[in-house]
């Protein structure tokens, strides 16, 4: 005699069962998911915190090397500010003779209420980097460290950013040495 | 027989298109939040690859202009400029040009003094303009240099000259008889004593008391004026004492520290014909006697000869100098570099060395020599050997064309 194939489907225990291992394999996957996504949003940020803090000093080292540049020793080019949380400086970037145009004096300045780091030219005041939570120059007069004493001393700058990312969950530092070629130039 | 539930036809049909919709939606959406994805992306790489390409832009610039320094040196001015080259996949040309500025006179062409600094007036050295532009594609930087060539001045007031004692042995030679490279006399007979380069001297101008010790059949000659000192042709003048080669060659402190090696590549026996400025800051030659390391070894060639350990400071080893330092006198680390045994050849121009000992055999030198070392160390000469003072040779090496003075720079 032929066998009746079983088409009676799951049992009510059966599909129980199965919905609870389901549910279960599902919830660990779900936030297996949800633990990569934030470790992945977390490094993205990190990311881009790095990248905007590495850009802005950059930009902030390139432009600073320029500090000083006095073709004709006319202009008295130099530097004008020098704090732990801000460099100014003064360059006769167009060769006139003098540094009154505006982009000739720029000053890069912390502020700490906002996190940013700020460049200031002229009376305009525009931002560098965003969430940086700490900046320090540090002055010296040789490239073995000796730290400066005046303005007129001051050959080589080291400068530490440090920055978050946007909830915070996330920092890094900056470290970096700029040479003030114009000011070690004879 | 399992009974048909469902009933076959419109709604079929209706939940069908339905279907249809739905997923057209869905693929809409996932289309659009893919281009935006792709966007989003291509932009950021778009920005990372202009602030990279820029970056590297500037690097290549500054190469440029220091590829075009160099150019300089060799080449000077007039031959072949622009300099053109290629770095990173960057190409870079420099041009260069004369420095133009209006001081309040009308334009013209700017100068530099050590001094009086820059000036429209012709004193001093010429200032030239240095252009780097650096470009790859639509990527591109500038950057501007001001350099001028760095003159020489050397002081050279005897054939011989020495901050401490001196011994001379043998039949060696020292003439302060103005001589010309090929070895004849300007003019014996002339006596005046000004101070300038084209004038008889003394044989040995002593900067310090100590004793000038004759054995054998050493012979002096020299400007007239000084035939009566005791020994003959010998002053004794402390007015300017040179502790540094740079003070010599009238430069400034660190001026030559480019040129800086060490003296190893120029040991006991040198094929090499020196020219130019030639730097070493250890011993240069022999430090043994002949015999017993293969050879004393020639000098040949012409230029500035400097052998110098720039920690060395001669009044740091002077007990009778306020500066002494005992430490720093027995270190060897500070101890002067020695000129050795240098036993032949011809050499045309300046030998500035710390300490001296020997020059031997048969060596000719044309122009002078200096000691800068302070304390009591004989600097012998034994043999046949020959100094001339020469002001022709002094004169060929102030137009030596040293590394140029870096004035300004900024990018632009």
């Amino acid at each position: 005699m032929r066998a009746t194939p079983d088409t009676a489907g799951f049992t009510l225990v059966e599909l129980l069962v199965g919905m609870i291992v389901v549910a279960v394999l599902g919830s660990s996957l779900v936030t297996l998911l949800r633990v990569q996504h934030h470790a992945y949003n977390d490094q993205n940020a990190g990311v881009l915190a790095m990248q905007n803090a590495r850009a802005g000093l950059d930009m902030m080292s390139k432009e600073m090397r320029n500090a000083g540049f006095d073709p004709y020793g006319l202009a008295g080019a130099g530097v004008t500010e020098w704090t732990a949380t801000s460099f100014g400086y003064t360059a006769d970037l167009n060769d006139d003779g003098d540094v009154l145009d505006p982009d000739e004096v720029v000053t890069y300045l912390y502020d700490p209420d906002d996190d940013l780091l700020v460049r200031r030219e002229g009376g305009v005041q525009a931002t560098v980097a965003t969430r940086v939570t700490d900046l320090e120059f540090r002055y010296w007069s040789d490239e073995a460290g000796t730290p400066a004493s005046t303005a007129a001393e001051i050959e080589q700058i080291r400068i530490r950013m440090e920055y978050e990312t946007a909830e915070g969950a996330l920092t890094g530092s900056l470290t970096t040495t700029v040479a003030l070629r114009n000011q070690i130039y004879e | 027989m399992r009974e048909e539930t469902t009933r076959p036809g419109l709604a079929r049909t209706s939940e069908g298109g339905f279907a249809v919709a739905m997923v057209l939606v869905v693929l809409v959406c996932l289309g659009m939040i893919a281009a935006a994805a792709t966007m989003m992306t291509a932009t950021d790489i778009k920005l990372s690859g202009l602030y990279t390409f820029s970056s590297a832009a500037g690097a290549a610039a500054t190469a440029g202009l220091e590829h075009a320094a160099g150019h300089f040196v060799t080449n000077g001015s007039d031959t072949g400029w622009p300099v053109t080259g290629s770095t990173g996949g960057y190409d870079y040309t420099v041009t260069i040009s004369r420095d133009v500025h209006d001081f309040g006179t009308g334009e013209t062409f700017v100068w530099h003094d050590k001094d009086l600094g820059y000036n429209g007036l012709g004193i001093g050295d010429p200032v030239w303009v240095l252009v780097s532009t650096a470009t790859r594609g639509d990527i591109r930087a500038v950057q501007r240099m001001r350099i001028t060539p760095r003159s020489l001045t050397v002081e050279a007031q005897s054939a011989l000259q020495s901050n401490s004692g001196v011994s001379l042995h043998g039949n060696i030679t020292v003439s302060g008889i103005n001589t010309r490279p090929d070895g004849t006399q300007v003019d014996p007979s002339d006596t005046s004593v000004n101070g300038v380069c084209d004038e008889n001297k003394p044989a040995i101008r002593m900067t310090d008391d100590e004793d000038v010790t004759l054995q054998g059949t050493p012979d002096l000659y020299g400007n007239e004026t000084y035939a009566d000192n005791d020994p003959p042709y010998v002053q004794y003048d402390d007015s300017v004492v040179w502790h540094t080669p740079e003070e010599v060659l009238g430069l400034q402190s660190g001026a030559l520290d480019s040129y800086k090696q060490s003296g190893e590549q120029y040991g006991t026996n040198r094929p090499d014909t020196l020219s130019g400025i030639v730097y070493v800051t250890d011993d240069f030659g022999s430090t043994g006697a002949c015999a017993t390391d293969g050879g004393c070894g020639n000098i040949q060639g012409s230029g500035i000869l400097i052998i110098h350990n720039p920690l060395y400071n001669p009044r740091e080893h002077d007990p009778e100098d306020p500066m002494y330092d005992p430490e720093k006198a027995s270190d060897p680390a500070y101890a002067p570099a020695n000129m050795g045994n240098i036993n032949g050849g011809t050499f045309k121009g300046i030998i500035i060395a710390d300490k001296i000992n020997k020059i031997n055999g048969n060596v000719d030198i044309y122009g002078a020599i200096m000691s800068l070392t302070e304390v009591e160390i004989d600097m012998i000469g034994a043999g046949t050997a020959e100094i001339f003072y020469s002001c022709q040779s002094i004169e060929q090496v102030e137009s030596t064309i040293v590394d140029p003075v870096r004035l300004s720079w900024v990018a632009d």
